[in-house]
């Protein structure tokens, strides 16, 4: 019986220096990983002035073209994108989560109310016509059908059928934030290819959907990567 | 010590804690070993994965935020984070570990039955948790180790190894504590061995008061089995869509259980016992119930050797199996010596038995699956079959030990001379030469006609055909037969010898069991169902099941077992989902034949003379065996799953069946009601709760009619079967109601305060009561032995009711030191009562021999309290 005292009493002792011993320790992994990216999960459509954004867009138009459509293959096209999607790029590109020599500049100045009306003026353009893409080469059966031997899983999931959006379908489930995946349609191949290979490499990173194509990107090879490039670019 | 120091089991109580850091991820979630164990677990943690069970605030998936919930309703857990991972030599190559090691106490009631029963509790250290894992993310490789030990009884391994999608190679080893008794006084030495002699001081032929005298004395032992297994398996890839598999696990279960010791009846009370009227005496004048303690030493091997297909080889896919099982009892006999005589007086030779224990059996099964798509209205054809075998070829043992009944000797008057019984010349052949084959054909058509419907129909033919023929010949006598209750019962009887033997006036008319009955059956099923989906919230199911069997040689050569299920999945109420069902079934069958099994007695042989009062009858022509009697049944279940919110679930169960069989002699009825709630809550990652309550109530009834004893060799009546005849009058007619309820409660917490610090909070509540009632028609229901000094007062009308509560509480606190360092407490409280009649009276050793009877344990302890308390230092490598 005394021997169980003392056990007792050690293990008394010990729980009560417990949390001075704790209060220098290191965070445990909960912390380290909690708020290492953005959550997108619970992200709301956002709404914008349209015209205001149009005012604020003349700088925008020197790579991303006067209606939206890039003047060159590097720079992505805007019209006809989702609203929420370009706020969410805006606002990462000025927090630092995306990284850009140009975009991480002009978006510094920019203000929370600037990001939401620039995304509404792009949104609202007309999105470029659509191309004649050859649903049978891989690029198309792996944006249509994915490849499970690969694990890679179909972009029309997200993106839509046609690339022009997610279809958006009734359900009880919590859903995906439909608002924030980008329209891939009629994207350059250079452009697609570039972000598909920062995705691969952790160069494009910090929100939850990030961390969606970070994976997606890491099943696909370099042939893939050109081949649905090429697709998307002639969606 | 528990209830005298009430503080130091609060204080033991509030500081225990416990806990682990979170490391590894769980990997094994959908796996399966293709032979041998699938939970790794112990008493300490029953999951086994609560060392890396910290719930990952990321959620379930980036693509959404919440849990989903399953088709019917519930929330998914929340998924455990994934573990840090290092750099282990080439970049290529990660790993991450854990070993948890600490130190174990018990107080209070340490050697309770219910609390050893499954868990090899030990005072000292203990490994926790030692786990390793590493993977190569380029080829996918894959290392995985994990083990945890209580005590050398209490302890698991288990390694796996391989690459996805190529191969995967497991193997383990485990060892299983099962407690039987912790109150056990074995008269015996050799307890354990396949001999129990007796104590210096006994001999057979010693007093009542002399073995009380030596059994006050005899130490205190438990009476366990440890299952210990071991084992391998292999599952690769053998082609892009042929998959290979292999595994081959070895249980040994050692140790010692209680067992019987049969020496003939000994329940002639004459006079009321020491409890005054209505208790029954000990004279102790004859025959003899030993419960002695029988050695447990077997092994069991099990070989699987298969091959699938996945890929649809021409449309096909299949699984083909081979298996086999094969089980050896390494101590085949167990020999025990009797401390009272047979008879008083006696210069009876029977001086012990022998017991002929578990024969080696070899278990043979190749089985094949199939399945093919139909083109028809989206269709599929799958069949399976299967034929097995089962034999037993053992030396067989003889009837009687020769150092129990000795050649030379005789037992008692009867003539029957050892030497005849005691060698295996008195049988008609040495070995067992037992064998059961069965095959297994089922062929299955599905149908989707439509996206609402579908349907199915499926037949299936099952033959079981026991092979096995024995008759049990003595060509040293020319008997038929065997000398029953190790030559006791014809000693005390001084005549009944169980034996049959044509042309000799002292056997031919012996009724007597002369070979076995090889029990066959075939059984056919036909079902047909289908379910319709009315509208997105409401389906519809039902199902016809024709149930045809012919079972030989049974009461009837067939029955038809008809079931018709309905259900109803709605969703009608809100979020609510009910799920409805109800299932009718009917049992009919060909006329009913009482006694069936003529053959293998010896009115059915040649030379049988029938005594001028026939023999006794085989049973009451009414009596109808449950599951060949006529049936009438209905179940129905229900189940509500309501989501509260989105993080909370209320679900509540109901169910009842009723079953009426067409009997009034064996068992008339049964009814089973039962209803369970739960609450479940997780309103983050960091914290979840639960609360449940359950309860149950059975009820069991059973008829059956007390033979009229006084007719027994003495009157042609003797063989009337008939009820309400003279051999089973009406007034002999008795019953009995097994009356069962059961209820369970508990509540969960589960905390992680701040990334620091994690606390889970357990309690559960069992409890349950049974009661055996019964009535009868008259006192003529009870045994002429009885009779004599019963009144209708003392027999009543029911049996002492049995309790069995317990009540548990258990706390973990996990404290994180460092990154790599933590404390992890453990504290677990048990406390509960126990009553069974059937120990009754029995408070010390001496207790334990009553008249010519000898029992071995006490009985578990009326009521315990116990406190475990465990420190682990968790260190992640």
């Amino acid at each position: 019986m005394s021997s169980m005292h003392r056990f007792l009493h050690l293990v008394v002792a010990a729980t009560l220096w417990l949390p001075m011993l704790s209060a220098v320790a290191a965070d445990s992994a909960t912390a380290r990983k909690a708020g290492a990216w953005t959550d997108l999960r619970l992200q709301h459509p956002i709404i914008g002035d349209v015209q205001a954004g149009h005012a604020k867009s003349a700088v925008c138009a020197a790579c991303h073209g006067p209606q939206g459509v890039a003047v060159a293959p590097n720079f992505p096209n805007l019209a006809g994108q989702s609203a929420t999607y370009l706020y969410v790029q805006l606002k990462t590109f000025k927090s630092g989560q995306r990284k850009d020599p140009i975009m991480s500049g002009q978006t510094a100045a920019l203000s929370d109310a600037d990001m939401r009306n620039l995304a509404a003026y792009y949104a609202a353009l007309p999105a470029k016509p659509a191309g004649h893409a050859d649903a049978a080469s891989r690029g198309g059966r792996l944006f249509l059908d994915g490849d499970p031997d690969q694990g890679v899983p179909p972009c029309q999931g997200c993106h839509g059928p046609t690339g022009q959006g997610p279809r958006v379908y009734p359900s009880d489930a919590p859903q995906p934030p439909w608002s924030t995946f980008p329209r891939l349609q009629g994207q350059s191949a250079i452009y697609v290819t570039k972000e598909l290979g920062d995705f691969g490499s952790g160069a494009r990173s910090g929100t939850s959907n990030a961390l969606i194509m970070q994976s997606v990107a890491k099943s696909l090879g370099d042939a893939d990567i050109q081949a649905l490039s090429a697709y998307i670019a002639t969606q | 010590m528990l209830k005298r120091k009430p503080l130091t089991a609060l204080l033991g109580l509030a500081l225990g804690l416990v806990g682990p850091l979170p490391l590894l991820a769980q990997t094994d979630a959908s796996d399966s070993q293709r032979v041998g164990n699938l939970q790794f677990g112990n008493s300490l943690d029953p999951t086994g994965w609560g060392a890396f069970t910290m719930p990952d605030p990321a959620g379930m998936s980036y693509l959404h935020a919440g849990q989903l919930r399953t088709p019917s309703g519930m929330l998914y857990p929340w998924p455990h984070q994934i573990p840090d991972e290092a750099t282990l030599g080439t970049v290529d190559w990660t790993y991450a570990g854990l070993v948890q090691l600490g130190y174990l106490h018990t107080s209070g009631d340490r050697n309770d039955e219910f609390l050893r029963m499954y868990s090899g509790w030990k005072d000292g250290a203990a490994l926790g948790m030692l786990a390793f894992s590493a993977l190569n993310h380029r080829t996918g490789q894959y290392v995985d180790f994990r083990g945890s030990r209580i005590s050398s009884q209490d302890q698991y391994y288990r390694l796996r190894t391989g690459r996805y999608g190529t191969y995967h190679v497991e193997a383990f080893y485990r060892d299983i504590p099962h407690a039987l008794s912790t109150t056990a006084y074995p008269l015996w030495n050799g307890v354990g061995s396949t001999d129990l002699t007796l104590p210096n001081g006994l001999a057979t032929g010693s007093t009542l008061a002399q073995v009380q005298a030596v059994e006050a004395n005899r130490p205190r032992r438990t009476l366990s089995v440890t299952r210990r297994s071991e084992g391998v398996s292999w599952e690769g890839a053998l082609s892009r869509n042929w998959i290979g598999y292999a595994g081959v696990t070895n249980e040994n279960r050692t140790g010692e259980r209680d067992w019987g010791g049969p020496m003939y009846l000994s329940y002639f009370f004459v006079a009321p016992g020491p409890g005054g009227p209505g208790t029954p005496s000990i004279p102790g004048t004859s025959g003899g119930q030993y419960d002695t303690v029988r050695p447990v030493d077997f092994t069991t091997t099990d070989v699987n050797l298969g091959l699938r297909n996945k890929g649809g080889a021409s449309g096909w896919l299949f699984n083909f199996t081979m298996t086999g099982s094969f089980f050896r009892d390494h101590k085949s006999t167990l020999d025990y010596a009797v401390p009272f005589a047979v008879a008083p007086g006696s210069t009876s030779a029977i001086t012990g038995g022998t017991w002929s224990l578990e024969p080696d059996n070899n278990y043979y099964n190749v089985r094949l699956e199939a399945s093919h798509p139909l083109k028809l209205w989206r269709g599929e054809f799958s069949v399976s079959a299967a034929y097995s075998s089962m034999r037993q070829n053992e030396a067989l043992q003889a009837p009687l030990s020769p150092m129990y009944c000795p050649s030379g000797q005789f037992l008692g008057t009867t003539g029957i001379a050892c030497a005849d019984w005691n060698t295996t010349a008195a049988l008609s052949r040495q070995g067992g030469d037992a064998r059961i084959d069965s095959g297994l054909l089922n062929l299955r058509l599905d149908f989707r006609p439509t996206a609402k419907l579908s349907w199915h129909v499926n037949l299936r033919q099952r033959d079981e055909n026991n092979m096995t023929r024995y008759t049990m010949y003595n060509p040293l006598t020319g008997q038929y037969g065997y000398v029953p209750e190790n030559g006791a019962e014809p000693i005390a009887t001084g005549g009944q010898s169980g034996l049959f033997q044509p042309g000799s006036p002292l056997y031919q008319s012996n009724f007597a069991q002369i070979s076995n009955i090889p029990f066959s059956y075939n059984d056919r099923k036909t079902e047909l169902g289908g379910s319709y989906r009315i509208d997105r919230n409401n389906t519809l199911s039902a199902s016809y099941l024709l149930d045809h069997q012919t079972p030989h040689p049974r009461e009837r050569t067939y029955i038809n077992d008809q079931h018709v299920k309905l259900g109803w999945d709605t969703r009608a109420f809100g979020n609510a989902t009910l799920r409805l069902s109800y299932e009718y079934q009917k049992r009919t069958g060909g006329p009913y034949n009482p006694d069936p099994y003529l053959a293998a007695y010896s009115p059915s042989r040649p030379g049988y003379v029938l005594p001028a009062n026939g023999y006794t009858a085989f049973t009451v022509a009414q009596m109808y065996k449950y599951d060949l009697s006529n049936l009438e049944a209905s179940k129905l279940k229900a189940i509500l799953t309501v989501p509260l919110g989105t993080t909370a679930t209320f679900t509540a169960t109901l169910y009842g069946n009723r079953h009426r069989y067409g009997a009034h002699i064996g068992r008339q009825s049964s009814d089973t009601t039962g209803a369970d709630v739960s609450w479940d809550w997780e309103p983050t990652a960091a914290t979840s709760m639960s609360v449940y309550a359950g309860t149950e109530s059975s009820r069991l009834r059973q008829g059956n009619v007390n033979d009229n004893e006084a007719l027994t060799f003495s009157s042609p009546d003797q063989a009337n079967m008939q009820f309400g005849g003279p051999f089973f009058p009406y007034a002999n007619f008795w019953t009995a109601t097994d009356n069962e309820r059961d209820a369970n409660a508990g509540a969960h917490f589960n905390h992680v305060f701040s990334p620091r610090v994690r606390l889970d909070l357990n309690y559960d509540y069992t409890w349950s009561r049974g009661l055996n009632s019964y009535d009868y028609a008259s006192l003529a229901a009870i045994s002429t032995v009885y009779r004599s000094i019963l009144t209708a007062a003392d027999v009543g009308n029911s049996f002492p009711a049995n309790i069995y509560r317990m009540q548990t509480l258990t706390a973990n606190l996990n404290l994180a030191l460092t990154r790599r360092l933590g404390l992890g407490l453990y504290g677990k409280y048990e406390f509960g009562n126990y009553a069974d009649w059937h120990y009754a009276g029995f408070g010390i050793p001496a207790d334990l021999i009553v008249g010519n009877r000898v029992f071995t344990e006490l009985g578990p302890q009326p009521h315990w309290h116990v406190l475990l308390v465990g420190a682990f230092v968790t260190l992640k490598l």
